[in-house]
This record gives structure tokens, C-alpha cells and sequence, in this order.
């Protein structure tokens, strides 16, 4: 995709205009609002119940000493990973760009492949292993082991596509080579840590599967438990609109980093490769011992307590039966998701590639709205709606798809934007002067030559949909049954042998959405990262 | 005054050699152009004086002191040679003046500096603009108060205006030209292209395959060349083979009997011809004495025009005429040779 380089000089980019300045047509904007409308009814239906239970009954939630430890707690939890992911993350992606270190493209694949491991997999994979594991920072431990990939690889491609003569620059200006890398690469690579630290604290904030498995109070465990003992709806539903805006918050701040990585593109000439640090003797025995030392916690302990999981378990004998029903259930659910999400994302994708204008911009960005959205939130949202508003459609199969198109409609715009905008509008526009009307143009050109994208977006929002927990146990039809749900149900009773199948199911799904992920954080160019929760 | 000296150094990436025994000297004070074809190792010669790459051996003098030998390695930071980079490679995240202050020592009056460097490159007032900002040929001008910032003893510029389009380039190799002399400062230019290095430089040394084929002013480097790969290099040539030779130095060829200077030079590959440049053809009268010609094709570009003149017996002549005295194609015209032609054998 071409990205309009804007000069703060001239406005605007004169000759690179790739899309148009006129309005867009109005069919389009009516349908590109019903979807910024579908994506809002989450959030909106959140602050009218949280508005409808009254002031006094807010700040009595707020006060509870209950709700200042949460946020501490959950900030706590934000804070420590996303920091530590960042100690980590950046020396590792250094180490795997920037050195001759040996096997250097297997160390960056074995480095990307945590993004694979749900989090409440990895979680589930040390509790089976280790039960005493748990607490703040057993959290701690399996959060950024999983989330680290979001440090290195956009870093470690910063680096590897920073220009090599700013460097050198600094280093005939008299800095040595310790000065000059951090004056003058790291300010390079850093807009693309802090982007990833951003999706790191976004990833913690909204994750579930890996608090509530190792007992941490922060929001999300607390949002579910109230909504599932107590049935405290307002305080639930007060909880998870202050969640919202701190999420809200990390999105906003990432969207800025973006704006900010996208001017740092140098001048387009002659690139040489960075200068490769040689690395000798201890230095690197202990740099491959770092290395390895983290690809075994990341990678090592969740497989290897799997297959220990797996070869007990055949005593325990595995219903192969239920294992199929759930992929089923989980493929049809998440299949209704995708088609909603790809009908949904078609006119704003369309509109966000073709026109510039206020209104497009705000259908947009509202139409996001998922991307700040835990799934915990859309669940409890969704169960309130659907009881007071719609009530034959509380716990249908429709609810839960309706919940994974809002929660992953971002995936899908995102997809049908981009593969829209590589197909220039001059080929529509020949279309409509050979004599086809406007529909019959789009479908003759841009429609067929950007289907393969947009189906691939869809694909991604299948398979991410597939390994979703919180809404899905919110939201699922009694006496349905997912991969993610069936895995859960048996380890909170501890059956951890025989959720082992289930989990390794799981990550067989998550490794296409984890490897498309890979693949847009370590290419040159920025693209719009979302975590794959 | 030596400023550099190059001693026979070689560098090669892996097992490519890429210089090979090349040796210079940098006058003080001057600006030289290093010209080659790409390949020809012109860059990587400039990596070796900024200290980027080692050479393998050899030697290379700043002044007195000696940077690159058998046992000495100076890191670029501690050479003081400031390097213009192609496309500027400004540090996007620091503004103008940042960049220019990036070498100026703490302790120093950075901010009377910065303010006379952006004086001296006639970019006063744009302390505060970001690199992104600017123009291209902008850029150019802060990267170069950036490299003079430290009074460094060498200034190389890498292909510094081959990004911009040819009406700039033109004006800012001039303005380059006079902030370097006014500073002082010994300047070495890379540049591939002939009439940059001819009309910016006070030297030009031509680099092919890793080695110094000639240093020379330009002027004696355009009319004097070393061999044939280098006159073809530096300008349009017209090769005439050499039909028959007399004493006093005298040739004869297609277009009749031509004097050569004195010297005879390699042209590489067996071949005995004489060169001159299309502009020592002068058109002349066709009922003269001068060789008679027929005009079969032109190319009109304004200020002059290349057209093509048919000989007696066939053989095709190019030749360069001013612009207005364009004749049409199919005029009988005579052709006369002005100065001396050059052999090479």
C-alpha cells in the first residue's frame, strides 16, 4: 500500500494523490456508518447501563477499596510487563539484526513463534508443569514470554532498515560506537519499540486466560467473576467501562506512534545493508545462552508439558468425539463471525482506501472501536443487551458471532483497505468509460483483484475467532461447547491431561494469524499492528 | 602542500577486490573530483579515508599523521574528516540546528556556531525546521554545515547532488564550491558524472577497476587523456582510424591529413586511431578545399546541435555546431579540424 507523505509545508502531497478528495458516494457512507454503528452498540450499550444505574451507585462502586485495588493491580501488571518486555526485547532484537551471530534467521523465527501460544495456553502449559506457579508474577512471567515477539520483531526490523549512513555520520563527527549507535540508530528503532510496547500494554491490559488461571485480581478476572457469582451487574459493567478508557488510552497513543513511524522513512536511495557487529568469544557464547535460554522458556516449557501432558494422557483416554464437536462448533461460530466481519468491513474498507474526507475518516475510526475493546467487555456488554433489549438472542450461536465480528472487524478493515488501495482507481475508472455502471465496474476490476486479500482477511478473523475465551464463555449457547471453552471448563477442575489436546488444537489454529502477524511487524514499511489476542 | 596522502592501499569486501595499489595525493586546500564508472571503487576509496572500512594494506596520511597503516587504525571518530552522504542521511529526529550542534564539542559556543555555519550555507532562519521539511537541495546544504561543523581537515562528499534535478544541481555544486573556499578546507567529491567532477573540481583523478588511471586539472584531463577509455570517459570523442602516417607527426584519415601532438597513448585494445573532440569540427564552405560532407541527420538541442555529416566513401561524422547555425539535413557542407588531434596506439 502507498502511504500519502504529507508535508507540513505544502499541505498536501500534490503528484502522489492515491485517493480521491471527493466525497464518497452516498451509498457507501450509509453503509460505512451502519457498520461504525454495529461496531459501536458494545461500548454504547455499556455507558447507557452504567448511566441508567444512577451517580450513587457509580461512586459506590468506585469508592470500594475493591476498585482502587484492581487498577493498581492491573496497572501494576501493565507497567512491569510491558517494561520488562522491553529490557528483553530490545537487546534480543539487537543481538538477532545487528550481529553475526550464527543462525541468525532461525533465532528470529524461533523468537516470532511464542505469538502462536495463547495466552491462557502458556498459562495452563506452566500450571500442568509447575502447580505451585502462581500469582502477580507468575502472570508476570507467562505475559511477557508470549508478548516479547511484539518488542523484537518490529525492532529488530527497524534496526536491520535503519540507515547505516547516520551512523557512520555520528561516527566522524566524533562519536565513539556505543554513542553513536544510541544518538543516532536507536532513535531509529525506537518508534517501532514503543509501537510494540504500546500492543504489549494493550495485549496485558485486555488478556484474561493467563490472570484469571494464575489468580491475579486485575480487571478482567474481576469483570468476570462479579458478572459470573455475584451477579453484580453494575459494578461489572463500571469496571469494564474504566478498562475501556485505559485501553481506549493505549490505543490512542499507539495511533500517535504510528503517525510518527511513518515520517521516519529516509530518503529512497541506495540502501546498504547495516554494518554486522562481530561478535567474539565469551561475548557471544553467552549471547547464544540468552538466546537459547529464552526460546526454552518461551517455547520449551508450554511444548514440553504438552507432550508430558499428552503421554500421561493416553492412560486417560481422549473422547475424540468431543474434541471434533468443539473444532466444529468453533469453526461454524467463528465462520458466521468472519462473513459478518468481511460484510461489515466491505464499505468502510472500501471508503478508507478510495476518499478523503472528515466523515470517512470518523466512520473509520469508529469502526475500530473493537480494537480497544477486551472481549471480556463485549461479553458483558452483549449479555445485558441481549436480556434487556433482545431477548431471543441471548446465548444464541448469532450473539457470539456478532461479539467476534465487533471484537475482530478491525483485522477485516484493515485487509480490505489495503488490498483496495493497490488497486489503482484508474482501472474502475477505464471500466466506467468502457460502459459498465459503477457497480458492475467495481466488481469487474477492484472487487476481483482485491477478493484475494479481503478473503484472507477473513481467514484471519476465522482463525482468531477460533481461540477467543472470555466472550465465548459469556456468550456461548448452553451446552455449547469451543476448543477454547472445553480446554477451560477442564482446567479449572485440573483435568489438565485431558485439556492437552484442546490446547495443542488451539495453537495448531493460531499459528496462521501468528505468522501473518510476524510477517507485518518485520516488514520494512509500518503497518497497522494489532495484537493477536 | 599534501593534505591526504594514499599509498598503495588495497581493499577488497570478501574475495572481491575493490581497490587494488591505489595510491593519491589530495592537495590542501583543493577541491579534487574522484570520477569513475560505478564499480570502479570510488566509493569504497572514500569508506577508507572516513575510516568505515580497513584496508588490507598500504597507507594513508592526513597531513603528517598516519591513519591507516600495518599498525595503525584510526576510528573515524578521532580522523576529523566530515562526510557529506549521498541524499544528505540528515538524523531525522534531531531539527536543522540539532544536526549541525551533533559535533561541536559541549564546552564550545555551539549556538554562535550553528548560527554562522547556517550563515555560510544561506539557510538562516531555518534553525528550528525538521529535515522532512526541507528540500532536497535544503538537505544538502545542512548536511554539509553539519560535516564542517567540527573544522574538520577533509571534507568528502559522496555523490552529494545525483538526487536532484539538473537545474539545482547545477547552481548548488557552485554554492558548495564557494563555502568550501571560503573555509579552507581540503575537499574530496565523489562523482560518476564527468561534467560535475570537470566543472566543480580543481583536480579530477579518474578510478577504474580499483586503481588511479590519471590525476590531471580538468582542462588537461578533457584535452590530454591518458588513454582511450578515459577520453571516451570524459567527454563525446570522434575516433578516426589512421590510414597512413608522415613525418611531423601527420595522419591521415577519413577526413584527410590531421596533426597529433607529440605523445602517443595506450588505447587498450591494439587499435590505432586518432581521437578529437566533436567541437574541433568547424563547418565550413563546401566549394573550399575542406573535406566535402552531406548532412543526414540532426538533433536539435537549443543552445547547440549534434548532427551527423556523411563523408566521401561512406564513413559518418559527429559533429557539434551552435544552435542557430543549424543546417538542414541534405545541405553539402565542407569540414575543417581545428587544433590537434590525439593518437592512441
Amino acid at each position: 500500500m502507498s502511504i500519502l507523505e504529507t508535508s507540513p509545508l505544502t499541505g498536501e502531497a500534490g503528484s502522489q494523490r492515491v485517493r480521491e478528495r471527493r466525497q464518497a458516494p452516498v451509498l457507501l457512507l450509509i453503509l460505512g456508518s451502519v457498520t461504525a454503528a454495529v461496531a459501536l452498540v458494545p461500548l454504547v450499550y455499556l455507558i447507557v447501563r452504567v448511566w441508567g444505574a444512577g451517580i450513587d451507585r457509580i461512586i459506590d462502586v468506585l469508592w470500594r477499596a475493591r476498585t482502587a485495588e484492581t487498577i493498581g493491580t492491573s496497572i501494576a501488571l501493565v507497567v512491569v510487563v510491558t517494561g520488562l518486555c522491553l529490557v528483553i526485547g530490545i537487546p534480543t532484537a539487537w543481538l538477532v539484526s545487528r550481529t553475526n551471530i550464527p543462525l541468525r534467521k532461525t533465532w528470529v523465527v524461533l523468537l516470532a513463534l511464542p505469538l502462536a501460544v495463547p495466552s491462557y495456553v502458556a498459562a495452563y502449559a506452566w500450571i500442568a508443569q509447575f502447580p505451585w506457579f502462581s500469582g502477580f508474577w507468575a502472570a508476570v512471567t507467562v505475559l511477557v514470554l508470549v508478548s516479547t515477539p511484539y518488542i523484537v520483531l518490529p525492532t529488530a526490523a527497524a534496526f536491520r532498515s535503519a540507515d547505516p549512513a547516520l551512523e557512520e555520520v555520528a561516527r566522524s563527527l566524533g562519536r565513539s560506537p556505543l554513542r553513536a549507535f544510541l544518538g543516532a540508530t536507536m532513535p531509529q528503532a525506537w518508534p517501532a519499540a514503543a509501537a510494540g510496547a504500546l500492543l504489549v500494554a494493550l495485549y496485558t491490559l485486555s488478556d484474561f486466560g493467563a490472570v484469571a488461571l494464575f489468580r491475579v485480581d486485575a480487571f478482567t478476572r474481576v469483570i468476570y467473576a462479579s458478572y459470573r457469582g455475584s451477579f453484580d451487574r453494575v459494578g461489572a459493567a463500571v469496571l469494564a467501562l474504566l478498562l475501556v478508557a485505559l485501553a481506549a488510552l493505549l490505543v490512542l497513543a499507539e495511533r500517535r506512534t504510528r503517525g510518527a513511524r511513518r515520517r521516519w522513512r529516509s530518503a529512497s536511495g541506495t540502501q546498504r545493508q547495516a554494518v554486522v557487529v562481530p561478535l567474539t568469544g565469551p561475548l557471544r557464547v553467552l549471547s547464544i545462552c540468552w538466546l537459547t535460554a529464552l526460546t526454552i522458556l518461551a517455547l520449551g516449557v508450554p511444548i514440553g508439558s504438552l507432550i508430558n501432558l499428552m503421554t500421561r494422557a493416553r492412560a486417560v483416554n481422549i473422547d475424540v468425539n468431543t474434541l471434533l464437536t468443539a473444532a466444529l462448533t468453533s469453526g461454524w461460530v467463528s465462520f458466521m463471525g468472519a462473513i459478518l466481519a468481511v460484510l461489515l468491513a466491505l464499505p468502510v474498507g472500501i471508503i478508507a482506501a478510495r476518499y478523503r474526507s472528515r466523515s470517512v475518516h470518523t466512520i473509520e475510526t469508529l469502526s475500530y472501536t473493537g480494537h480497544a475493546l477486551p472481549g471480556v467487555v463485549v461479553g458483558l456488554s452483549l449479555v445485558f443487551f441481549t436480556l434487556s433489549v433482545v431477548p431471543v438472542a441471548y446465548q444464541t450461536v448469532f450473539t457470539l458471532a456478532f461479539a467476534y465480528a465487533v471484537l475482530f472487524l478491525p483485522k477485516s478493515i484493515g485487509a480490505t483497505r489495503s488490498s483496495t488501495a493497490t488497486v489503482s482507481p484508474i482501472l474502475e475508472q477505464t471500466a466506467r468509460t468502457l460502459g459498465r455502471g459503477p457497480l458492475t465496474a467495481w466488481a469487474a476490476t477492484t472487487a476481483r483483484l482485491s477478493a484475494p486479500g479481503i478473503a484472507a482477511g477473513g481467514l484471519l478473523v476465522l482463525l482468531t475467532a477460533m481461540k477467543e475465551l472470555p466472550a465465548t464463555l459469556m456468550l456461548r449457547p448452553t451446552g455449547w461447547d469451543t476448543l477454547a471453552t472445553e480446554m477451560w471448563s477442564r482446567t479449572e477442575i485440573a483435568a489438565y491431561g485431558e485439556a492437552a489436546p484442546y490446547a495443542i488444537a488451539l495453537i495448531a489454529i493460531a499459528a496462521l494469524p501468528a505468522w501473518l502477524l510476524s510477517r507485518a511487524m518485520t516488514a520494512t514499511e509500518p503497518v497497522a499492528m494489532s495484537a493477536n489476542r | 602542500m599534501t593534505a591526504v596522502r594514499i599509498h598503495g592501499i588495497d581493499a577488497s569486501y570478501g574475495s572481491h577486490v575493490v581497490l587494488h595499489d591505489l595510491s593519491l595525493d589530495i592537495a590542501s586546500g583543493s577541491l579534487t573530483a574522484v570520477l569513475g564508472a560505478s564499480g570502479s571503487g570510488k566509493t569504497t576509496l572514500l569508506r577508507a579515508l572516513a575510516g568505515f572500512i580497513r584496508p588490507t594494506s598500504g597507507e594513508i596520511y592526513f597531513g603528517d599523521r598516519l591513519v591507516v597503516g600495518p599498525h595503525t587504525w584510526v576510528p573515524p571518530e578521532k580522523r576529523r574528516v566530515g562526510i557529506v552522504p549521498q541524499e544528505g542521511a540528515l538524523f531525522p529526529h534531531l531539527s536543522v540546528a540539532g544536526n549541525i550542534a551533533f559535533g561541536i564539542a559541549r564546552d564550545e559556543d555551539r549556538k554562535q556556531r550553528v548560527g554562522y555555519l547556517l550563515d555560510l550555507v544561506g539557510l538562516a532562519g531555518l534553525a528550528d525546521a525538521r529535515p522532512m521539511e526541507l528540500s532536497g537541495g535544503q538537505q544538502q546544504r545542512v548536511a554539509l554545515a553539519r560535516a564542517l561543523a567540527p573544522e574538520p581537515d577533509v571534507v568528502l562528499l559522496d555523490e552529494p547532488f545525483t538526487a536532484l534535478d539538473a537545474n539545482l544541481r547545477g547552481r548548488l555544486r557552485a554554492e558548495v564550491r564557494e563555502v568550501l573556499a571560503h573555509v579552507g578546507t581540503t575537499a574530496v567529491l565523489v562523482t560518476h558524472d564527468q561534467e560535475e567532477a570537470l566543472s566543480t573540481a580543481d583536480a579530477v583523478a579518474v578510478m577504474r577497476d580499483g586503481q588511479v588511471v590519471q590525476v590531471a586539472a580538468p582542462r588537461d584531463l578533457y584535452l590530454a587523456p591518458a588513454d582511450l577509455s578515459v577520453a571516451r570517459f570524459v567527454g563525446d570523442v570522434v575516433e578516426l582510424a589512421v590510414l597512413a602516417e608522415a613525418p611531423g607527426n601527420q595522419v591521415n584519415t577519413s577526413i584527410g591529413w590531421l596533426r597529433t601532438d607529440p605523445d602517443t597513448r595506450a588505447s587498450l585494445n591494439g587499435t590505432d586511431v586518432v581521437v578529437i573532440r566533436p567541437e574541433q569540427l568547424t563547418l565550413t564552405d563546401p566549394t573550399g578545399d575542406d573535406t566535402a560532407a552531406l548532412v543526414i541527420a540532426r538533433e536539435f538541442h537549443g543552445h547547440d546541435s549534434m548532427i551527423t555529416l556523411e563523408l566521401e566513401g561512406g564513413a559518418t561524422l559527429p559533429i557539434r555546431v551552435a544552435g542557430a547555425q543549424t543546417p538542414e539535413t541534405g545541405t553539402k557542407v565542407g569540414v575543417r579540424v581545428d587544433g590537434d588531434a590525439r593518437r592512441f596506439r
